[in-house]
This record gives C-alpha cells, structure tokens and sequence, in this order.
C-alpha cells in the first residue's frame, strides 16, 4: 500500500510490535495508546466511506475491538496502521453489504455524468474548493463511486489497491472515482 | 460546453499526476483549443487537491469509553492498576473497582457451580490413576507462582509503613477478597477439576492478584523515594 494511509505515526515498528505485546498480555493502557494514534484516522475513514456519524462510531468501536481480538494475528509484516487501516476497510465494507449497498455498482455511463458539461455557475477553477462543502457532497455520492473516491483520493491508494479492497478491477476502480469527481463537480460547481 | 469523452481519461489521470509525456503533450495541444476540456481539466484539480489534504476528524470523546467497558466485559484486559500516593481518591476508586471486579468473579464461579457432587478419583480400590497433574491441574501452577506471591506478599504486608492508612487499608480488603475468591475456585476445583468456567476464574485472578501485588509494590517504591510523579505514573499505568 502506498498511500498516506500506511503511515503509523509517530512510531517505529519496533514501538508497535511493543504495544501490541503488551496489549496481548492484557494491558489496556496499551490498547489505549494505540487508539489514541490511529481512532482520528479510522473513524474519518469510517464517517466518510458509510456517510454518517452515528453509524461511524458504532464501526469505530467494532474495529478495535476487532482489532483486540486480532492481535495474534498481528506479525509486524506491515505497518500496524496499514493493518488497522485494511481491517477498518473490510468492516466499513461488510457493513455497507449488510445495508445492501453494492459498493462496486456502476451508476451509469460516464459520458451521462452532468459534471461532464461546464454548465455551473461558479467555476470552481476560479476558487478554492471549501472543505466542509467537499465533505458534504461526498456524503452525497453514491456508494459504489464514494467508497472507491475515499480509497484513492482522500486517503491516497493507488487504483490497484482500491481494486483489491474492494474486489473489482482497476479499470472500474479508476472509473468509479472519475465518475466521482464529475457528480462532486457538478455539486460544487452549483 | 461538454468535455470530450475521448480525453476523459487522459484529463482524470492528469490530475492524478499519472499522465506519461507523450499523451500529456498530445492532452495539452488538445485543451488549448478545447473550452470544455480545459474548464473539466482546471476543476478536477482542486476537488482532487482538497480531498487529499481533508483534515482527520477527531473521534467522538465517549467512543474509547465504550471500546473500554466492552473489553472489561469481555474479560480480556487486565484489571487497572492500583496507584495512590499523590492522587489518592484515584486508588480508592481503583481499589474499590477492582474488589467489585473479584467479587463479580467470585459470584460467577459460585453461581454457574453450584456444590458440584464430589469426584472419586482412582479405581475404587485405593488405587489413583497415576496422573496427579490431570486430577488437579490448578496444583502445578499455584505451585509455580507460590514463591513470587510470598515474597510479594511480605513485602506489601509493611505497606501501611509506608502507604497512608487509608490507602493500606484498602489495599489489604482487596487481598483479602482475592484471597476468598481463590479459596471459593480452589473448592470448587477440588471437587470438580475439570470445571472450565472455575479454572479459568481461578487463574485469572491468581494472576490478577500477582500483578495487584507488584504495582503495589512498585508504588512503594516510588512512594519511599518521594517521587510523587513516579507513584501518579503507576496509578495511571504507565509503570510497573
């Protein structure tokens, strides 16, 4: 994985493998330590890709417990945050297939796209694009272009990546997040 | 004016910075000369920039309380470390939370075990079966760690010499309720060696009262070299 989500922050693997001892041997200030690292990161991940708050703090809480549960299963081949960001993923995704979202389902041809044509009012060349009113509107996005545009753009994996997480090729990865970006531009551009 | 479908990907992989030279060169020839392109191109860029630099949201305050308490429930972290010293109110509570934890222990054992009918051991005839290990696996383990609970146990036997009385005070209730939950596992075990449920609460607090007793020590230690921010260290797990 290549993207900003492999960092662990802050910490050696050496200080991870440490952690995660202790936290085998029962110590919660451990765990703690760990949650305190990486929670921001995984729960914006989690907000981002399901689109709401509450049901982000409820997969926040199911990660690391997952992630307790896990530890043996923790070797140190990755970064702990790779490993924690790859469990997040899968969880934010079973959830979302247990709501019956298809996160790899198209919603039409690209060229339908209304973003395609330059139609808004404000061009969004000409100004900088708000965050709060990017966080909005990709809550908006549908799911199967919103899961893949979080995977590659806001958390920087490569499209090969995105495609392995989420069991589609890279082709519909690359398309899903294109798709994105004209339906975001479409919103922002209003 | 619409963009051209032809340069779709070339403008989404600009903008992702993949675009090899040749066809960047061509893309650009091409957007000099194409309204639509050139505006889908210029506002891609910032809607990409701004996702990638989106701040972490902080996660909701009450989140890690929750992930704690499942974890206690579930039995899978230790219990918390008893300091006092320089924040004594927080060892009390500690102390008090670690005595309903044992007494919690205590009442599953008793409850989910009531008075199991002795077992006979052997062939009837006076004859064992050869294999103590299996008719008391609790023996080989409370054998090993016998050693280390005695001399932690002398040592936190001076502690009211050096703790407040209060504070010792709790700390001695505590062993003492460890102490009757090990002794309830223990006769539980006795009569039923192959009680599950009762070996792993036997364990379990055995192995809660040693670390109980060398965190108390520890805080002793730092407690005798007057080092208050040592002993707050303790309290709040940070030593051991």
């Amino acid at each position: 994985m290549t993207g900003q989500a492999v960092t662990s922050p802050a910490r050696s693997r050496a200080e991870d493998l440490a952690l995660i001892e202790r936290c085998r041997q029962g110590d919660l200030a451990a765990f703690e330590s760990i949650y305190r690292t990486h929670s921001g990161r995984l729960y914006s991940l989690a907000c981002r890709m399901v689109g709401n708050p509450a049901d982000a703090e409820d997969l926040l809480q199911e990660i690391f417990m997952a992630a307790h549960r896990k530890l043996d299963s923790f070797r140190g081949d990755a970064a702990l945050g790779t490993w924690l960001f790859r469990l997040a993923t899968n969880l934010c995704l079973d959830h979302l297939r247990s709501r019956g979202a298809k996160t790899a389902g198209l919603t039409g041809p690209l060229e339908d796209e209304p973003g395609l044509a330059d139609g808004g009012s404000r061009r969004l060349a000409e100004r900088t694009v708000n965050k709060m009113d990017l966080e909005r509107a990709i809550a908006q996005l549908p799911q199967g272009c919103r899961t893949a545009f979080v995977l590659h753009d806001v958390e920087g994996l490569e499209h090969g990546e995105v495609a392995e997480m989420l069991g589609i090729a890279e082709g519909t990865s690359k398309s899903q997040v294109h798709k994105a970006r004209l339906r975001l531009r479409a919103m922002l551009g209003r | 004016m619409k963009a051209c479908e032809r340069y779709l990907n070339a403008i989404n992989e600009l903008v992702d910075g993949t675009l090899g030279p040749l066809r960047r060169t061509e893309l650009e020839l091409h957007l000099e000369g194409c309204e639509g392109c050139s505006a889908l191109a210029a506002e891609l860029q910032p809607i990409r920039d701004t996702a990638r630099s989106l701040d972490t949201m902080p996660a909701p305050p009450r989140a890690w309380a929750a992930i704690e308490a499942r974890l206690r429930a579930e039995g899978r972290v230790a219990a918390r470390p008893l300091g006092i010293g320089a924040r004594p109110y927080a060892a009390l509570a500690l102390a008090a939370a670690l005595v309903l934890a044992v007494g919690a222990s205590l009442f599953v054992v008793t409850s989910r075990n009531p008075a199991p009918a002795p077992v006979t051991v052997g062939d009837g005839n006076g004859n064992g079966n050869g294999n103590a290990e299996s008719v008391h696996p609790v023996q080989s383990v409370e054998s090993e760690m016998a050693l280390t609970e005695k001399h932690f146990q002398n040592v936190v036997e001076r502690a009211d010499q050096v703790l407040d009385p209060a504070t010792a005070a709790v700390l001695q209730k505590n062993l003492l309720v460890m102490n009757q939950a090990l002794e309830e596992s223990r006769k539980v075990l006795e009569a039923d060696p192959q009680n599950l449920p009762a070996r792993q609460s036997f364990y379990e607090t055995l192995r809660q009262k040693i670390e109980f007793l060398q965190t108390t020590i520890a805080l002793m230690n730092q407690m005798r070299q007057g080092d208050a921010a040592g002993a707050a260290e303790i309290v709040e797990g940070g030593k051991s």
